[in-house]
């Protein structure tokens, strides 16, 4: 009859101490059992862009492909003339160390004539003068060759700087360039209606003329398919966008260097994949 | 941001509000765990406690002996709960007023009465206590999820809105971030939601067969008053 209570000392409290514990405890279960994994991104099914046609701008502008190739030279003969200068620097300093190796052993021979005369003691006197006018000398020139490296190193450092400064510029612009490329691809995908006569393996270069306002002035066939319906409908794509006004926002100069003139690549593959 | 995208840098990414909500949910739910449980416990032992007395009581034991093992039981440091404190209350006072002379059996009666109703009103609170917390949280967390989701759907179209080029990788994250808000509120508000109705039906319950034992309880002290003046 005593024992009709099994839970009577839990009741004390009202309960609360198990039922803190166990609350507590599962949340922490909860949480390490949620954050331990990650999600990983593989996980995921990938949702690829609705591609309908890429229209790849390809880049026959002149001016810029001559100014890459003439960057690209500049780069070369840089490094070769700095590889030079390495190598002299190298050479000087292998001369420099013979010398030093001279002048050692010639101390040597000296102390031990030294070692010699000692007894003499007027010879000694004479010859230690002779040598520290000697060694003052020695000083001199290194301290002044070692000058002289310095310079060398602050003139190739400041160089170097200079590259990288214009690279990070090109760099730069890649990015800008890629971003409006895309744009307009995208806006003339929008636009382009392929003929049921498109085929596999079909291309089309049109070359587009644009204003800084955006505007497009003019559109030619640089390279043809073959099928006649096909380059139309890749002129009319063009016609059809008529201005770009994204291109408006884009510094005059980037502009000028690669919009100005403009190839667009047409290409039926991806839609009748 | 695809490569590293798990639950953790979703949290750790979000506003500080989203953050504020997130962690105001996980210890709101953490609450309401302690209360479901809590409750549980007690309830379950009232429960028990009204199976087991209602077996002592009509097993035809005398009432004062019934009367003692409760005083035994509370001298071992075992607390009485429940419908045995209703008994103890109304039968000491009966045993009170009896012994004094010259009080009429009905104000005995009434007197018993009182008494066991006093006990039935504190049992009452004892096991009704916390459960409007419960309601609470299972009502007020789902706003606070919501709260927290369209905060965070609000700042991924603000980010949105300074892109050139709107892509799925761009919103995706933000509106993870934002559900994850949503999913904790929930979280928290269907345990509660659950563990109030069933803790408000059982309350009930065993309130009601408290009710029913006063009134058998009081029919018997009745007949032993009314019997017990008729002898004299």
């Amino acid at each position: 009859m005593n024992k009709f209570h099994p839970m009577a000392i839990l009741l004390k409290a009202e309960g609360y101490p198990p039922a803190v514990i166990a609350s507590v405890l599962m949340h922490a279960c909860l949480l390490v059992f949620i954050f331990g994994r990650s999600v990983e991104s593989s996980n995921f099914v990938a949702i690829e862009d609705p591609v309908i046609m890429t229209a790849s701008a390809i880049d026959i502008n002149p001016q810029r492909l001559r100014r890459l190739k003439r960057l690209e030279l500049e780069r070369l003969a840089d490094s070769r003339s700095r590889e030079e200068a390495e190598a002299r620097e190298r050479e000087r300093e292998r001369e420099r160390e013979l010398q030093q190796q001279a002048q050692r052993e010639r101390d040597a021979q000296e102390r031990q004539l030294q070692e010699e005369t000692e007894r003499l003691r007027q010879e000694d006197l004479n010859r230690q003068r002779e040598e520290a006018a000697r060694q003052q000398l020695a000083e001199e020139t290194r301290s002044r060759e070692e000058e002289a490296r310095l310079q060398e190193l602050e003139r190739m450092a400041r160089e170097q700087s200079d590259r990288d400064a214009q690279a990070n510029q090109l760099v730069g612009e890649q990015l800008i360039i890629a971003e409006y490329a895309t744009i307009i691809r995208r806006t003339i995908s929008q636009n382009w209606q392929i003929p049921p006569s498109a085929r596999n393996g079909m291309t089309a270069v049109v070359q587009l003329q644009i204003v800084p306002t955006g505007e497009v002035v003019g559109a030619i066939i640089v390279e043809n398919s073959g099928n006649s319906a096909f380059d139309r409908s890749a002129l009319q794509a063009v016609e059809r966008v008529e201005r770009f006004p994204e291109l408006q926002d884009l510094q005059i100069g980037v502009f000028e260097r690669n919009f100005r003139t403009f190839s667009l690549l047409f290409r039926p593959e991806d839609l009748l994949r | 941001m695809g490569d590293s995208l798990s639950l953790w840098n979703l949290v750790m990414n979000a506003s500080w509000i989203g953050k504020l909500v997130m962690f105001s949910l996980l210890l709101i739910s953490i609450m309401s765990w302690i209360i479901i449980v809590q409750k549980w416990i007690v309830l379950s032992d009232a429960e028990k406690e009204v199976f087991g007395f209602e077996k002592r009581f009509w097993s035809g034991m005398d009432l004062s002996q019934l009367y003692r093992d409760g005083s035994s039981k509370q001298k071992n440091n075992t607390s009485v709960i429940g419908m045995e404190t209703l008994f103890r209350s109304g039968f000491k006072e009966f045993t009170r007023l009896r012994q004094q002379p010259g009080i009429e059996s009905d104000a005995v009666m009434e007197g018993a009465q009182r008494s066991m109703r006093v006990a039935l009103a504190r049992e009452e609170k004892v096991l009704e206590k916390n459960l409007p917390i419960l309601a609470t949280v299972a009502s007020i967390s789902v706003y606070l999820g919501l709260f927290g989701t369209v905060w965070g759907i609000m700042n991924t179209f603000v980010s949105l809105a300074g892109q050139s080029q709107a892509s799925i990788a761009v919103v995706a994250p933000g509106i993870a971030e934002a559900l994850l808000a949503t999913e904790m509120g929930l979280f928290a508000a269907i345990p509660a939601a659950i563990g109030y109705n069933r803790y408000a039906s059982k309350v009930d319950t065993v309130i009601h067969s408290y009710e029913t034992f006063m009134d058998e309880f009081s029919s018997i002290l009745h007949r032993q008053a009314h019997t017990k003046r008729v002898q004299e």
